[in-house]
């Protein structure tokens, strides 16, 4: 299983490596991990799993937001 | 409109956003395969619907036109590459859509509702720019007259408010200028005027745009324009739009005028995006529905019943011919689904009758029954004796000697043609309309010199206007003519020709 990760650009290693243990935790062992960093992703992280986007950043949750309010 | 109070309104938006609690949002997302000429292939993109909006990479937007089994085509909204291969594409769950409202009123905005004049735009509502027409129930039968100014299109072809009239001709015969005219008319016709620029170039449209200012024609009308260097999605959009704004006016009971300028030019960009998005070609290359496409479209003119508001579209869309050439695709197409066209032609224009409608071309399917009582009286026959005599002038044209009532009718063509001729920007009133049919009627013309005819009429008009207030009024407010009025106002042309003759 291939896991895409985008995290903040100079983020502490710490961060990556708590996302990474924690979908090691559900997938288990088998998976390839590829790390992205982003300068204009200001916080949370972004995980690509197979076509799915888990999208914790500030921008999407800003979006989701927005369309909340326009309905 | 609905009146909120500011505190209210954050109170609201406090409550909504709280309970919004978003923690992690999933989502699918396509990857785009190919793009390029506007157009983009996106893979993987399984639950996407029939024209709803994309999101692509740096909040470029695009719509989605072509679904098949493992990958969709896409339309790209703005222009320039800043989609490229490799890059995500998300769903938003919308269709395309455009501020509606009376705030509106005299702004220019993009198709997708961006304005366009510099200053920021606040509507509280939106509509889908593509909506299904009124049901057959919900209309009735086009009964008022929409005026002109242009005494041979309000006499001869006249249009109905509800009725779609195609205008039809060569590059530069005088198109635009009708429907300008038109629009400049409404000033004291309460109509919404709403205008729509398909793939023209930007310095003409700032051009009209600077005309409807200065005649104060701004003040009831909206631009909604797709210059020639938007994207053809764009172009696209455009009348669709365009009539979404004109359908909130329906709705809320007012008359609206709309012009698709022009739908030759809307067909190119649909056909552009078509053959991009590798979509079989048909006849001159256009695809298959570029007939429901403006079917559908001039489908939302319309005429309301009085139970579902009462308001009308009136659309005035605009074909560019080749050559003269209304057998082509496009103009055929457009000419069957309207209810009427104007036919303007390039050998009139330059022989100096401006406008250069050709009368037998020229026909209004429903328009007849909207004429006013005042108007009808007066224009009975108008068309066949133009056509008369344009028969009579091409025999007249060798110097063979002609008997008397062929001169007289020859004569009175003269007259009609001369009186037909109009300057750009100048509407009659419909009582200045009625009266100068009513002297041609009643021969008042006949001594008068060709050359003078133009000076002859304004001093007639004034001086028929003078003295029969109550008429003018009543004619230009109700469009009635009584048998007692018409005596009167034959009188006051005799007694004005007598003077003349003195």
């Amino acid at each position: 299983m291939d896991i895409i990760i985008t995290v903040p650009l100079n983020s502490p290693d710490s961060f990556y490596k708590s996302i990474c243990d924690g979908f090691i935790k559900k997938y288990g062992n088998d998976i390839k991990f590829t790390k992205v960093e982003k300068d204009d992703l200001i916080g949370g992280f972004v995980a690509e799993i197979d076509k799915t986007v888990y999208d914790t950043s500030v921008k999407a949750k800003l979006y989701e937001i927005k369309k909340a309010i326009k309905k | 409109m609905q009146e909120y109070m500011p505190d209210s309104i954050s109170a609201f938006l406090k409550k909504r956003i709280d309970e919004h609690n978003v923690k992690t949002v999933k989502y699918k997302y396509g990857k785009v395969t190919k793009t390029g000429d506007g157009v983009a292939r996106i893979s993987n993109l399984s639950d996407c619907k029939y024209g709803e909006l994309l999101r692509f990479e740096n909040d470029v937007y695009g719509m989605a036109l072509d679904l098949e089994e493992d990958r969709i085509g896409a339309v790209i909204l703005d222009t320039g590459d800043t989609v490229s291969e490799g890059s995500t594409a998300l769903g938003t769950g919308a269709v395309a859509e455009v501020p509606v409202g009376n705030n509106l009123i005299g702004r220019v905005i993009d198709p997708i509702g961006r304005p366009l004049d510099g200053r920021p735009l606040e509507t509280y509502e939106t509509l889908p720019c593509e909506r299904p027409a009124p049901k057959i129930i919900e209309r009735r039968p086009v009964d008022t007259p929409l005026q002109t100014g242009i005494l041979a299109i309000d006499s001869m072809v006249p249009i109905g408010r509800g009725q779609r009239e195609l205008i039809i001709g060569d590059r530069q015969t005088g198109k635009t200028s009708i429907a300008i005219d038109t629009v400049l008319n409404q000033k004291s016709s309460n109509v919404i005027c709403v205008y729509c620029a398909i793939g023209q170039k930007a310095s003409n449209v700032s051009a009209l745009i600077e005309t409807l200012k200065s005649k104060g024609a701004m003040d009831y009308s909206v631009v909604v324009a797709a210059t020639a260097s938007d994207s053809p999605a764009m172009q696209y959009l455009a009348p669709f739009s365009a009539t979404s704004i004109a359908e909130w006016f329906m709705s809320k009971g007012k008359d609206v005028l709309v012009i698709y300028d022009d739908l030759s030019k809307h067909a190119v960009a649909y056909r552009t995006m078509s053959l991009l998005l590798l979509r079989p070609p048909g006849r001159e290359a256009y695809p298959g529905d570029v007939f429901y496409l403006h079917s559908r479209l001039l489908e939302r003119s319309a005429c309301m019943s009085k139970e579902f508001g009462g308001g009308s579209i009136t659309a005035l869309p605009i074909i560019e011919t080749m050559a003269g050439n209304i057998s082509a695709y496009i103009p055929t197409n457009v000419i069957s689904i309207t209810d009427g066209q104007i036919y303007l032609e390039d050998e009139l224009f330059h022989s100096g009758i401006r406008p250069a409608i050709n009368t037998g071309l020229s026909v209004s399917r429903v328009g007849r029954n909207a004429q006013s009582k005042a108007m009808k009286r007066v224009s009975g026959t108008l068309r066949i004796e133009l056509s008369k005599f344009r028969e009579m002038a091409v025999f007249a044209r060798f110097g063979s000697d002609v008997d008397a009532s062929t001169a007289k009718m020859l004569k009175k063509g003269q007259i009609l043609t001369e009186l037909f001729k109009q300057k750009k920007s100048s509407p009659l009133t419909v009582f200045e309309e009625v009266i100068l049919l009513l002297a041609y009627n009643n021969e008042i013309f006949d001594t008068v010199d060709i050359k003078n005819i133009n000076a002859f009429c304004v001093s007639l008009i004034e001086s028929v206007t003078a003295e029969n207030p109550y008429i003018v009024s009543s004619i230009n407010e109700n469009g009635n003519m009584t048998k007692d009025d018409e005596a009167k106002l034959i009188a006051s042309l005799n007694k004005f020709k007598e003077n003349c003759h003195e």
